[in-house]
């Protein structure tokens, strides 16, 4: 308990640490966000008007406090461009970004893992060549192009797939705003065709890298486990192979490719812009692009807190992992 | 292989959509490759939350490319002798969209809210005394102005008549006092207008549905026009075109690059229709910077500049901008210098300039490029390369738009070179001119950083703005002031570009430049011919 509290006030240091240097940094880099929010030909006053509205004629120090008595109350500030609070933007767009990126990993996984062991048990091998030679194809690929080459082949010529979007009729009831799970949970199995057909090429383009990070990594560290004297100690009392590869080996050579995966998601979040600008995927990475791009102060400091908060509670979340998988951590700790 | 079973099984799991269209109605389908962050017409800023304002409300005169502007909610209006008194009368059959009826109250009320909240149509009408708008009668409205504006009436296209009693009835609580938000609220995902489509459905950074408004009086519907209008958000241009090609799209609000044109040409169920629009394509300079404050260095950088291969090569197709304002809205005025690309009279200009060589080469100039934009940057090459041989440094770099304009607003900072374009908003010569003058000096904008100016030109300016709009006599003071800052070349007046608009043939969209910016995309002129195999096949996607 006292471990998980301690955690729990490291995070919060984390977050607002974050906030802070987020705060300083967007404000201290030139432009004029004002301008660039209220368009062409705007006059001195009226840039000066809408400064004052939005309280940035204000001293830092107590545009910060302001800024942190509004997240107190659970708002992240209004955004220059669009002019509603950034958590309430961030709530329509965060689960469109999180449903995409759960299921990039979990495509990664689910096919990457099989894939490095296959490839490690089958060393130099037709199919380890062929695996080695998929993972470097993946990696290597630039996203937007795989992207646009899905496209054109899945969507325009063989019609199989949606070019664009997250869905075509109206979205399922809203539960945790992922169309997926929304529309299973109201049993609207229309929503949920619509929704994965919309969510296949998106997922795919993601999951190449990972994919090929993830097999690669469960391969070396599949070798690495299978020449251990306890694999062929294995092998000679007579135990089944699959039993030393997928009980045994796998448990141990997963621990790497768990750090791995605990990288890749806030990774992913943030390569996800492509992908969403690609597809047309409306996401929060590619409103974080945007607001970059326009300067809009809060709705860059609140994406980046967002995806801070990610980070630690997936970094949480592996280290639990960590002693599930490894009991000697546990009893190190 | 994971690819292949993934495929496989969504089409498995291929069902039939439901649709939003309703049937019978042709729908019109068009991508956007920029978001749209507000529905409120007083900050609409970008090309589709214009499209979007514009025909989910009126205005009370309507652009017109020929006349200039037309009768519309205001059946007509009258100017006092000195100009500065405004009085409209209204059409007493403007609905808005709720049923009820538009009358002067509403329309003191959409001034007077343009005018306070923070936004762009209210730097174009801050002339008006906000204080002094009258409401004479539900059918007439007066204006007073602090001071003569030549542009009020054309400036008043871009006013949009907002439903005042359905906003101030779902007002939420804001920082206008007795008005709250001013009903900003109440406008992030509803409208309050009286044009002839309605907010039906709006996803930010998704899609936004456009249904037609059947109470519309101020046009008569025809069968074959849209009657409801999707538009998506799609961010990728080449994601855009995909669509476009695979039907799902009739029309594409993008000019195609160069190298696409043909593409579109050549497809014989596309057609591309081509007109001359009023965007204003300058490289304005800082002429407070050395060496840019000689008049001979200037000039020759203007020679230097070559505007064939800018409007035909990289960007579309183009007219020669011969001076700071467009000739569609100067009349005949002839005579205006022009600085075709001459690059050895480049160098005799510079061989008379104030600075040697030597002088010259130390200098390092930069252009700014608004970041992203890959032909402004190419721009920004080709004209550095010409300088290179005249012996001048110039180095382009991507600024992001903001920076410009921040930087654009002091002497100190603002760039030697910036090129952009001014889409003349509201189409009048003085809205152009004024940066030539002290009163645009500083302006967040890219034109506010060129900080020069010439008393003869601000006497022609002030006195053209006193007389009648329009006359003689106000045409030949613009001519002469354009024709006077040409010759000081305080920047490189480059061209007004072609719009391309491809269109599958089946739909007719607007062939033309609609008058003010965006106009051609009012979609109640959009007529389908909806016979055609193409339409019946697209329709269904």
């Amino acid at each position: 308990m006292v471990r998980f509290l301690r955690r729990v006030l490291n995070t919060a240091i984390v977050v607002l640490f974050v906030s802070l240097l987020m705060f300083l940094l967007v404000r201290v880099l030139p432009g004029d966000p004002v301008a660039a929010a209220m368009g062409e030909g705007v006059t001195k006053e009226q840039a000066d008007k809408f400064r004052a509205e939005m309280g940035l004629d204000k001293p830092l120090y107590l545009q910060y406090a302001t800024y942190l008595d509004q997240l107190a109350h659970g708002e992240f500030g209004r955004s220059l461009i669009e002019s509603r609070d950034v958590g309430e933007i961030v709530s329509e767009r965060l689960p469109a970004t999180l449903e995409l990126v759960i299921c990039a990993l979990l495509f990664a996984v689910v096919v990457g893992v099989p894939l490095g062991i296959l490839s490690a048990t089958h060393r130099n091998g037709l199919l380890d060549q062929v695996s080695r030679l998929c993972s470097l194809t993946g990696v290597s690929f630039p996203g937007f192009w795989a992207a646009l080459m899905l496209q054109l082949l899945l969507g325009a010529a063989l019609a199989l797939l949606p070019i664009t979007g997250r869905i075509t009729g109206p979205p399922p009831e809203h539960i945790t705003g992922l169309y997926l799970v929304d529309s299973l949970l109201t049993g609207n199995m229309s929503a949920f065709g619509d929704a994965f057909r919309h969510l296949v090429a998106p997922t795919i383009v993601l999951a190449l890298g990972p994919l090929a990070q993830v097999t690669g990594m469960i391969r070396s560290s599949m070798l690495d486990e299978l020449s251990k004297p306890y694999v062929s100690f294995s092998h000679a009392v007579g135990m089944p192979g699959f039993l030393i590869n997928y009980k045994y080996a796998l448990r141990n050579a997963f621990s790497a490719t768990l750090t791995l995966i605990g990288f890749l998601f806030p990774l992913m979040i943030g390569s996800a812009f492509v992908v969403e600008k690609v597809f047309a995927w409306p996401g929060i990475a590619r409103f974080g692009a945007d607001a970059i791009l326009a300067n809009d102060y809060n709705a860059i400091v609140g994406v980046t807190l967002v995806v801070c908060l990610f980070v630690v509670v997936v970094n949480f979340v592996t280290d639990e992992l960590y002693v599930m998988l490894d009991p000697r951590i546990r009893l190190q700790r | 292989m994971a690819a292949v079973l993934a495929v496989g099984l969504v089409s498995s799991l291929s069902v039939a959509l439901p649709a939003y269209a309703e049937p019978g109605r042709p729908v019109l389908r068009a991508g956007m490759n920029l978001e749209v962050s507000t529905l409120d017409p007083v900050r609409a800023t970008n090309l589709f939350e214009n499209t979007i304002a514009l025909n989910v409300y009126d205005p009370l005169v309507f652009p017109d490319p020929d006349k200039g502007v037309i009768p519309w909610i205001a059946k007509s209006w009258e100017a006092s002798d000195d100009r500065k008194t405004y009085t409209f009368h209204l059409r007493d059959d403007v609905l808005f969209h709720d049923g009820r009826k538009l009358e002067a109250e509403d329309v003191a009320f959409s001034m007077k809210r343009a005018l306070t909240v923070p936004g762009l149509v209210g730097g174009y009408l801050r002339s008006i005394d906000k204080d002094r708008i009258e409401v004479v009668d539900p059918t007439t409205i007066r204006f007073h102005l602090k001071s003569v504006d030549p542009s009020f009436v054309r400036a008043m296209v871009l006013l949009k008549i907002m439903n005042g009693k359905q906003l101030m009835a779902n007002k939420a609580e804001g920082s206008y006092g007795e008005f709250g938000d001013y009903g900003a609220k109440f406008l992030q995902n509803q409208d309050a207008g009286s044009g002839p489509y309605m907010i039906a459905d709006f996803r930010a950074g998704d899609h936004m549905i456009l249904k037609a408004f059947d109470g519309y009086t101020l046009r008569k519907w025809a069968p074959n026009a849209p009657g409801e209008v999707r538009l998506k958000i799609i961010p990728e241009t080449v994601t855009l075109e995909t669509k476009f090609f695979a039907g799902e799209f009739d029309f594409d609000f993008n000019s195609p690059a160069p190298p696409r044109v043909k593409v579109f040409e050549q497809n014989p169920k596309i057609a591309m229709d081509k007109w001359q629009t009023l965007n204003n394509y300058y490289v304005v300079m800082n002429t407070t910077l050395p060496p840019l404050d000689d008049v001979n260095v200037r000039k020759a950088i203007s020679y230097a500049y070559d505007a064939n291969t800018v409007m035909n090569r990289i960007h579309a197709g183009g007219v020669r901008l011969d001076g700071p304002v467009p000739k569609a809205l100067l009349g005949s005025c002839e005579g205006i210098p022009r600085y075709d690309y001459n690059m050895e009279k480049a160098k005799e200009y510079l061989a008379k300039s104030k600075y040697k060589p030597a002088e010259l080469a130390k200098f390092k100039l930069e252009f700014a490029a608004v970041a992203g934009a890959e032909a402004f940057q190419k721009v920004g090459l080709m004209l550095s390369l010409s300088l290179k041989k005249l012996g001048l440094n110039v180095e382009v770099k991507p600024v992001r738009w903001t920076d410009i304009v921040a930087a654009q607003t002091k002497p100190e900072t603002a760039y030697p070179f910036v090129y952009f374009y001014d889409s003349a908003r509201v189409r009048h010569p003085s809205t152009l001119l004024k940066f030539y003058t002290k009163a645009g000096w500083g302006a967040p904008y890219p034109s506010g950083g060129i900080y020069w100016q010439d008393a003869a030109v601000t006497g022609m300016i002030d006195k053209a703005a006193a007389l009648e709009d329009g006359s003689p006599q106000q045409m030949a003071l613009y001519c002469e002031a354009s024709k006077k800052i040409a010759a000081e070349a305080p920047a490189i007046f480059s061209h007004n570009d072609l719009r391309l608009q491809p269109r599958w043939k089946y739909l007719t969209a607007g062939t033309r430049d609609g008058g003010s910016s965006q106009y051609e995309y009012r979609f109640d002129m959009f007529r389908f011919d909806t016979a055609q195999p193409d339409y019946i096949a697209n329709q269904a996607k």
